[in-house]
């Protein structure tokens, strides 16, 4: 089920209604409630691949208890390897069987083998398989670590892996902060409710009116870049940039404002990355659960900055190009892995990467200043390049997108509109950049809900519930 | 929980009281710069036109070597010198359209002569399932739908090119040769005149084609509200079509032609193929075949048409 679909509209109030208003005395019922309406929500796309998220919860509700239960470290560290094989094997299967022999057969034949790809297989993906199975590891990884004593009740276990707000496309939910407000009981609070209603009609903005409008530019722009003279080339890949942006921190904010009114808090996923001062901040503040998630069950047991510089070099290596890998089978998510490794690893070397930790840019002040501006406009440029390539067909189509800006530039005169949506977005996004959790808030009641209503008008007005989110793909 | 749900009925109350009070005054006040056509259709009824020449950019001027640049419409108009022929045309017109002007019509009181075109180019999934070219808006606008259904489907009318459209398999007769992707949008393509004359001719028109029904609809109106009517098939580039040496061109285009004909057939009603009834001299396209006519080719289509508009008018 699609967020922006009337089927959602309808979903929504009736499981709200019945979780406060029937379910509400039980917390077990309430819990219930959350699975089942989970249940729907994914099976609603295609019910066969529920058997997959049912089998990763099994596993790994199993063997959380198992290693809680187990005193020897061995029996502990086993049953953790049980776990991630089995994730990580669903995983591997749906999502990069077909790569891996497709790029073996690629291997042979340039290597002068005459092969055939029979191998491969008609593979649907699962929608969301990326997530839940990173928010289920998590899980395990944590009762093995000890940060959380393993749960014996299944059915909120199973509802915090199949959380319908964040099952799709994330936040990607540690057991550490979802599974404690699972197992606690919930009452409603109205500052939260309406903190929600104000997330969705930010993040349904930003999906419907922004996301889907630049949507044509980019198909058009991308799908017959050699058409295009350098300066809509550049064009296409602001319009992508902020097209991605919209589109999965949308999701995400929707996501978050849906669990608020359900009286659940999940982390922040953006924190308007394109005004970052440099690469790390920008690591700080996009898709800032699954670099968490990186951070601390891939480059903390790797040795993390704990090393040597050059040990330390590797693991940065190793965690944006399994990030870029993260995102699909394609070469061109791992050049763009490999495009932030290198643009990271300068901002490493001079000891920078520390900075900018909890200020924002511009801070108590309208505008930035021309240092600030500067930072902000470096970083946005290395950060487009990587989009050329996590949007192009193929690393050698990227390289012809990236070499006819300059070689062909010219000002662009088309596609005035997509311009029109990105600055909007910029400014809006720049006026409320001190909370990312409390979007088109003013003091004032009136403003609010004239904002409300323009916000919601314009909504109505875009809509096209046939556009689907970009990182259902992941 | 009383006070948030309070607020919140209160809120969309208010905010669909608000939409549909400014939807209504909105249309009210840029009606005739909104939707021209609709607009339009109002005044030819008001003053009582005795036919009405329905048809899409094909009626328009568009080359500019032209010298006059009447459309077909001005021209048949000045050619009936002894009636008032009206004339109403959107870029994007077809069958579809028609139907809801002639049900429109149906509930008048003035029932003039309607000249109806047929695009066979619009029976193609191309021009057919187009989404830009389903006006869901201006139907509901002509049907008189609640404020706020309307207000709804406007979405509707903003559906670009989705996934499911571009998908579209697109058919050389029986074969399927690709996608609409494929044959459409990479500009690249845009100039190939071979695939452009492909996706439109060759594709089987099936009895599940939204333009045969909408085609059926005009026809049970007419025979049931007594609105006389004249189609006629607006003229391919054929000779164009036949120099591209594409297999099997004049046998799909007139087996598509012979379909909607069966229609026509069944209910007696007047009609006449002008498909193949000029050369390739009489139209001006640059790579597209979209069956724009230079001055020579208006001036025979109107010539044609003024003629049948007189004999149909004088005999009622």
């Amino acid at each position: 089920m699609l967020f922006n679909s009337l089927e959602f509209f309808l979903f929504l109030p009736t499981v709200f209604l019945l979780y406060w208003f029937v379910f509400s005395r039980k917390l077990k019922a309430q819990n219930f409630l959350v699975l089942i309406g989970s249940y729907v929500f994914y099976g609603w796309w295609d019910w066969r691949f529920l058997s997959l998220i049912i089998l990763s919860t099994i596993v790994d509700y199993s063997v959380g208890l198992k290693i809680g239960s187990s005193t020897k470290k061995l029996t502990k560290k086993k049953f953790l390897w049980l776990s991630i094989i089995i994730n990580l094997g669903i995983l591997g299967f749906f999502k990069y069987y077909n790569f891996f022999i497709e790029s073996w057969v690629e291997m042979f034949s340039l290597l002068g083998y005459e092969t055939t790809s029979n191998w491969t297989l008609n593979i649907i993906l699962p929608v969301g398989i990326s997530f839940y199975t990173f928010q289920t590891l998590s899980y395990t990884i944590d009762v093995y670590r000890g940060n959380i004593t393993p749960t014996k009740d299944f059915i909120s276990f199973a509802a915090f892996v199949a959380f319908f707000p964040q099952l799709m496309a994330g936040p990607i939910e540690r057991a550490t902060n979802l599974l404690p407000q699972i197992l606690a009981s919930r009452t409603f609070s109205y500052k939260q409710g309406v903190e929600g209603l104000r997330l969705i009609l930010w993040g349904m903005f930003k999906k419907v009116v922004i996301a889907d409008s630049l949507a044509y530019s980019v198909d058009t722009i991308f799908g017959s870049y050699q058409e295009f003279h350098g300066g809509i080339l550049l064009l296409g890949a602001i319009f992508f940039s902020i097209q991605i942006y919209c589109d999965f921190s949308g999701y995400s904010d929707i996501a978050i404002g849906v669990s608020k009114l359900f009286g659940f808090e999940l982390m922040s996923n953006f924190r308007f990355p394109y005004f970052s001062r440099n690469i790390a901040e920008f690591w700080r503040r996009w898709h800032i659960s699954l670099s968490t998630w990186f951070r601390d069950y891939l480059y903390i047991p790797l040795g993390g900055s704990r090393g040597s510089k050059a040990k330390t070099l590797k693991n940065i290596f190793i965690i944006f190009i399994v990030s870029g890998f993260w995102h699909g089978a394609n070469w061109a998510f791992v050049m763009w892995g490999l495009v932030h490794a290198l643009m990271y690893i300068p901002i490493f070397l001079i000891g920078k990467n520390r900075t900018y930790l909890s200020s924002v840019t511009g801070e108590d002040r309208w505008f930035p200043n021309l240092k600030e501006v500067w930072q902000m406009a470096s970083t946005y440029f290395f950060v487009l390049i990587g989009w050329v390539f996590f949007r192009s067909e193929s690393i050698g189509s990227a390289f012809e997108y990236l070499l006819a800006i300059p070689s062909t530039f010219q000002i662009p005169l088309m596609f005035k509109q997509g311009v029109i949506y990105t600055m909007t977005l910029l400014v809006l996004e720049w006026l409320m950049r001190k909370d990312e959790r409390s979007p088109l808030k003013t003091p004032n009641q009136v403003v609010n809900w004239i904002l409300y209503s323009v916000i919601l008008f314009m909504i109505m007005i875009y809509m096209d519930n046939r556009v689907p989110f970009i990182y259902f793909q992941f | 929980m009383k006070p948030f749900l309070t607020k919140v009925v209160l809120f969309l109350s208010l905010f669909a009281l608000l939409t549909m009070a400014f939807d209504v005054l909105y249309l009210k006040l840029r009606m005739k710069n909104l939707y021209p056509e609709l607009y339009h259709m109002d005044q030819l009824l008001e003053e009582k036109v005795d036919a009405i020449l329905f048809g899409s950019s094909v009626n328009r001027h568009v080359d500019p070597e032209d010298i006059d640049t009447r459309s077909i419409g001005e021209l048949v108009d000045s050619l009936v010198v002894k009636y008032e022929v009206g004339a109403l045309s959107h870029k994007a017109y077809q069958l579809d359209m028609f139907a809801e002007y002639v049900e429109y019509i149906s509930t008048q009181s003035h029932k003039p002569l309607l000249i109806v075109p047929i695009n066979i180019r619009s029976f193609s999934p191309i021009w057919d399932l187009y989404p830009p070219f389903q006006f869901p808006f201006e139907k509901d606008l002509i049907n008189d739908v609640n404020p706020f259904i309307r207000f709804v489907d406007l979405n509707k009318s903003r559906k670009r090119e989705t996934e499911y459209f571009k998908n579209i398999p697109v058919f050389h007769q029986e074969k399927v040769i690709g996608k609409l992707w494929e044959f459409a949008y990479p500009f690249s393509v845009m100039l190939d005149t071979r695939k452009g004359f492909i996706v439109r001719y060759m594709q089987p028109v099936q009895q599940e084609n939204q333009k045969l029904h909408s085609l059926e609809r005009i026809l049970s109106l007419s025979e049931k509200h007594d609105i006389p009517l004249i189609f006629y098939f607006t003229p391919v580039d054929y000779t164009k079509g036949e120099s591209l040496e594409i297999p099997g061109f004049h046998e799909q285009l007139n087996d598509n032609l012979s379909l909607v004909k069966n229609v026509l057939d069944r209910y007696n009603v007047e009609s006449y193929d002008l498909s193949q009834a000029i050369d390739s001299t009489h139209f001006s396209y640059t790579y597209i075949p979209t069956e724009h006519l230079n001055q020579k080719g208006r001036k025979y289509l109107s010539t044609f048409l003024s003629k049948k508009v007189s004999a149909k008018l004088s005999k009622n």
